[in-house]
């Protein structure tokens, strides 16, 4: 970084009009840059791209991660240094981006994704091992019992698409017409259902778990 | 309930089936699961203390578990507190 800034001068720069704000955005872009292209050459899943695409790539990122920065210039609070605070909110960007993109890459591959829930996706009578056959059955019972009668049926769906398919949350909380929050809270209420159903049988997810190594 | 004889012999050769796998991930993420959760923007915002602890040495799973647990269950904000981590580590090459 040409100008080494506290969190204080790069708030103050960035807030400033004029040639000192470009020169603080030119740092920022250059230092976001060099480390998202760092992590991108890294990712097991781009090693087939060449170092000029995944510089373009890099610096799309970092170009779009700082305007979200400037706009929540105000959110920081100081509780980290500044360049971490931008890193995560760049980070967020860049890996959203790239769930989008693979999703994307994963939709056009599989024409029938719109129609693949599949409501007894859990079951499965194969899926039970010799040894630990009478737990998993109950189980299953109850699994099967409460995402049938007592998950909604958009429950029951972001589940499976986050379980089963990888369905980005971003994503699956537009199809739903939620926030992200909101479908958090949709999966972490149908998890809560879930867990405390096979508690009240007697059955610690731990336990069923346990049997199924 | 019957068992199949394919899946009989995918555990007896120690090769679980995708619905095994499916089973499995499920269990872990009802095991991990707490009354009171971070959301995904709840973890983001403290996502860069935690990782500034992990850096300087810190304990953040004691500082901050809320944080760690919503780690462990969500996919998404583990992969991105990974990246973090590592891009940080940059600086200290």
């Amino acid at each position: 970084m040409s100008t080494p800034r506290d969190n204080d001068a790069w708030i103050a720069d960035l807030r400033a009009p004029g040639p000192r704000k470009d020169a603080a955005i030119i740092d920022l872009l250059a230092w976001l840059q060099k480390r998202l292209f760092f992590y991108l050459r890294d990712r097991s899943d781009l090693r087939s791209r060449h170092d000029e695409e995944l510089q373009a790539l890099s610096a799309d990122f970092a170009q779009e991660s700082v305007i979200i920065i400037l706009e929540k210039l105000d959110q920081f609070q100081g509780r980290s240094k500044f360049t971490t605070w931008a890193a995560k909110i760049a980070v967020h960007q860049a890996l959203g981006e790239l769930r989008r993109a693979r999703w994307r890459d994963i939709s056009l591959q599989a024409a029938t994704r719109d129609g693949a829930f599949e409501p007894d996706f859990l079951r499965r009578e194969d899926v039970m091992s010799p040894e630990g056959g009478a737990i998993q059955q109950e189980a299953m019972s109850v699994v099967m019992d409460v995402m049938q009668n007592e998950l909604s049926q958009r429950q029951s769906r972001a589940l499976y698409a986050r379980l089963v398919l990888g369905e980005p949350s971003s994503i699956l909380a537009a199809e739903l017409g939620v926030s992200h929050n909101a479908l958090y809270k949709l999966i972490h209420d149908a998890r809560k259902r879930l867990k405390a159903r096979l508690l009240e049988r007697g059955l610690s997810p731990e336990e069923i778990l346990s049997s199924f190594q | 309930m019957p068992i199949a004889t394919n899946d009989m012999n995918a555990f007896s050769k120690g090769q679980p089936s995708h619905h095994h796998n499916l089973w499995r991930k499920l269990l872990r993420m009802l095991s991990l699961t707490r009354e009171r959760e971070l959301t995904c923007s709840e973890a983001q915002e403290l996502m860069d203390s935690y990782v500034e602890l992990e850096l300087a040495g810190e304990n953040p799973q004691t500082i901050l578990p809320e944080v760690a647990q919503h780690l462990r269950i969500c996919p998404e904000c583990r992969e991105e507190h990974d990246a973090l981590l590592k891009i940080l580590k940059m600086d200290e090459g």
